[in-house]
């Protein structure tokens, strides 16, 4: 076997991939940093796969386009965070917190449930400490049944005192980390408020028919962060590993209904739910964490999970070693050298899919016909499908795969890891 | 349209009998100062319950009839104020029978079963076998009440319900809360609060309730199921606020708010809190060994919920539903 990083093209490829991506310490989720944010809710259109453009209201960075999801507002532990919102939608908009205690609203009207903003009025300030680390949502407190819908929802990640915990115990440690924020869309609705109908908006008759993660419908979660052809979906979903790290993944349901969000590959342990550890006592680590292949996060909660691939107990040796080879870094030690169960077909007879990099081995590519054309798996890794298990949830407006769907890409040892 | 009502929090030190109303779902008295069958065994509580149509005018002006319960006083007396979720079922921490006696002035058969609480459960069925009831019915105009006892009882919160085509009865308004502290001021043990707010949900389909008050809901007639069920009304406690929120006014500050939710209805609600997190006590009446703290509660048809928190000096929020 030999290994595709150091076969072939493998090795101009890690070059490439090495030149465009300067690889950071450890995967971070792209957002706006704190403490203070000036955010202005205004209106855009979101991306769909099949071509659709769908009017939509979000939050924006300033003077930015409108954002779907809005940014996501990185802070730290024990931070005084000020965000500042101003409207140029034709409706009242505010901010809500939940998680946050104490959270402060001066300035704009008031509201139901916290000041609001008028159109082109004066702008709030919503102030509170981040007393706790943990995933949280933020979205509109404003008639918040149209609001959300429309897209006024956002994250904020509040950042542990110690880096690389995802809260103050060393259960929550991780290598990397990855927002998964989930929300659907009835384009019906938009239309409405978009011809200015909204007095026809009708609830009772909500069928969404787009779902999505970070904002983007599945193929286009897999498009890196920040391509300039989603000005207002800057956030891709595209986890991506190594062999044993740890990913923390921060799921958000910030829309309204519920999606079973099923991990291909590897459990997820849920460790925290809401932006809390799921701790007996304070102090005693995530204790009262369980392992989900599925997970139906509350509409307007959070949940924190560790994903952790090693290919364990598969039973035989990802990497094709021969006994007697050296242990690679994350590698699951009991199956190693342990032979590959099933004699490989002649290629011939193979119809491989777009992600079969032409050998079962992780990081080695083989031969693919060339009917089946160049594999998107440039480096031989392992690809697993992460997606609501709501099936019908897995299309674009009635055309699939698409909708609320990503994959995670585990790599080789030797592959740096893109982040998106 | 957004509507908010009042905020109406129980006291824990208030009897029951003195129980604040909470939306129309009264807090209902148990019954037993006045019942001569139970005048002698305070532990024992006696419940007499009608089932009936009424009518209730919606926020937009629509009638629409909704089949509730009514607590009278005595079986036959016809005193008792007819709602939906009917009154709330109060037992004590030493209750150790409940009996509900049930009157039946709808124009089919009925019954009552509480989830959680276990119960006798003689299935009725159909000529061709198939269950129509969970359990023993009240013929329509029933001259003698139908009796349900319950005897093995356990701190919680509970919904009751009919038993008998509950696809149809259920969603028509047939449902309630039943509640028991482990103790005076104590939601499960170890657990103390210091006020108390109980929150039933339901939905209406005013369709569907047309067609089963006009007599066109059944085999071949125009509506023949509940399949496509498509509520217009939200209702917390009987009134159609769900779109709005709770306020947890700053006055409670530092008070145990204990919040009991019941979902009577048949779509999954969130209620969703602001401004404090709560420990998630207890589910459909079992306590959590270790609770854990939440914002969002996720509440799927059939299921009760009780959270604890100490209102924070802000007070609180509460969106009735996230998912609405």
């Amino acid at each position: 076997m030999t290994k595709h990083t150091t076969s072939m093209g493998g090795a101009m490829l890690l070059a490439l991939a090495l030149a465009s991506f300067p690889a950071p310490a450890r995967g971070a989720i792209p957002g706006v940093e704190g403490p203070s944010f000036s955010l202005t809710a205004r209106a855009g259109f979101v991306s769909t796969p099949e071509g659709g453009s769908i009017y939509s209201w979000g939050y924006a960075d300033g003077a930015g386009l409108m954002q779907y999801p809005g940014p996501s507002l990185l802070v730290d532990e024990g931070d005084v965070v000020t965000v500042t919102l101003s409207n140029e939608l034709p409706v009242n908009v505010s901010i809500v917190f939940p998680g946050q205690q104490g959270v402060t609203a001066l300035g704009g009207v008031p509201g139901a449930l916290t000041s609001e903003v008028e159109p082109g009025g004066t702008p709030v300030t919503y102030q509170f400490t981040a007393a706790r680390p943990g995933t949280y949502q933020y979205f509109t407190g404003t008639d918040t049944q149209l609001g959300v819908e429309m897209g006024l929802v956002g994250a904020l990640i509040v950042r542990s005192a110690t880096a690389g915990w995802a809260y103050g115990h060393a259960d929550g440690a991780y290598d990397r980390e990855f927002l998964v924020l989930e929300t659907e869309m009835d384009p019906i609705i938009h239309e409405l408020v978009e011809t200015g109908r909204i007095a026809e908006v009708d609830f009772t008759a909500y069928r969404p028919v787009y779902w999505f993660l970070n904002g983007r419908s599945a193929p286009d979660t897999m498009v890196p962060a920040g391509a300039q052809w989603f000005p207002h979906q800057p956030y891709s979903c595209m986890p991506m590993s190594h062999p044993g790290d740890r990913l923390l993944v921060r799921l958000i349901n910030a829309g309204r209904g519920l999606h079973p969000f099923h991990t291909h590959g590897q459990h997820m342990r849920i460790i925290a739910q809401d932006g809390r550890l799921l701790e007996s006592a304070p102090g005693a680590g995530a204790d009262l964490s369980f392992l989900r292949f599925t997970t139906t996060v509350a509409p307007g909660g959070t949940e924190d999970a560790i994903y952790s691939w090693t290919g364990d107990n598969l039973g035989w040796d990802v990497y094709g070693h021969r006994p007697g080879d050296p242990l690679e870094p994350g590698e699951y030690a009991l199956d190693h050298g342990k032979p590959f169960p099933v004699i490989m077909p002649d290629p011939k007879d193979l119809e491989p899919g777009p992600y079969y990099a032409g050998s079962p081995f992780l990081g080695v590519a083989g031969y693919r016909p060339p009917v089946a054309g160049t594999s998107p798996n440039a480096h031989a890794g392992y690809v697993f499908m992460w997606h609501s298990h709501k099936e019908y949830e897995m299309v674009n407006n009635d055309t699939p795969p698409g909708g609320m769907m990503t994959m995670l890409i585990v790599e080789h040892p030797d592959v740096p890891v893109m982040e998106m | 349209m957004k509507k908010y009502h009042a905020a109406t929090v129980r006291s824990a030190s208030l009897a029951p009998a003195l129980a604040l109303l909470l939306g129309s779902a009264a807090g209902c008295a148990t019954g037993d100062e006045g019942d001569p069958q139970t005048r002698a065994a305070l532990t024992s509580v006696f419940v007499y319950l009608r089932a009936e149509a009424f009518t209730k005018t919606m926020p937009d002006g629509r009638d629409v009839v909704m089949w509730g319960y009514a607590q009278d006083s005595a079986f036959g007396a016809h005193d008792g104020v007819l709602s939906s979720p009917g009154p709330v079922i109060e037992l004590q921490a030493d209750t150790t029978r409940l009996t509900v006696q049930l009157e039946n002035n709808l124009d089919v058969p009925t019954s009552l079963v509480i989830d959680g609480l276990r119960q006798s459960l003689p299935a009725v069925r159909h000529p061709d076998g198939r269950v129509r009831s969970f359990t023993r019915e009240a013929s329509p105009g029933n001259v003698a009440p139908v009796t349900y006892v319950y005897s093995v009882l356990r701190p919680g919160t509970f919904l009751y319900k009919t038993g008998t085509s509950p696809q149809v009865q259920v969603q028509m308004g047939l449902l309630g809360a039943v509640r028991r502290p482990s103790a005076a001021g104590e939601a499960y043990a170890g657990r103390a609060f210091d006020d108390e707010l109980l929150l039933v949900y339901s939905e209406v389909d005013p369709e569907l309730h047309d067609a089963v008050a006009g007599g066109q809901y059944g085999p071949g007639l125009a509506v023949t199921s509940t399949i496509k069920y498509v509520p217009q009304y939200f209702l917390v406690n009987g009134e159609d606020v769900m779109s709005g929120a709770y306020d947890v006014d700053p006055s409670l500050a530092g008070r145990r708010l204990l919040v009991r939710f019941v979902n009577g209805g048949l779509r999954s609600h969130v209620p969703l809190f602001l401004q404090a997190d709560v420990l998630a006590l207890a589910e459909d009446g079992f306590p959590y060994k270790y609770p854990t703290k939440r914002t969002a509660v996720l509440m799927p048809a059939g299921k009760t919920a009780d959270v604890l928190f100490t209102v924070p000096a802000s007070g609180a929020k509460l969106l009735y539903d996230r998912m609405f």
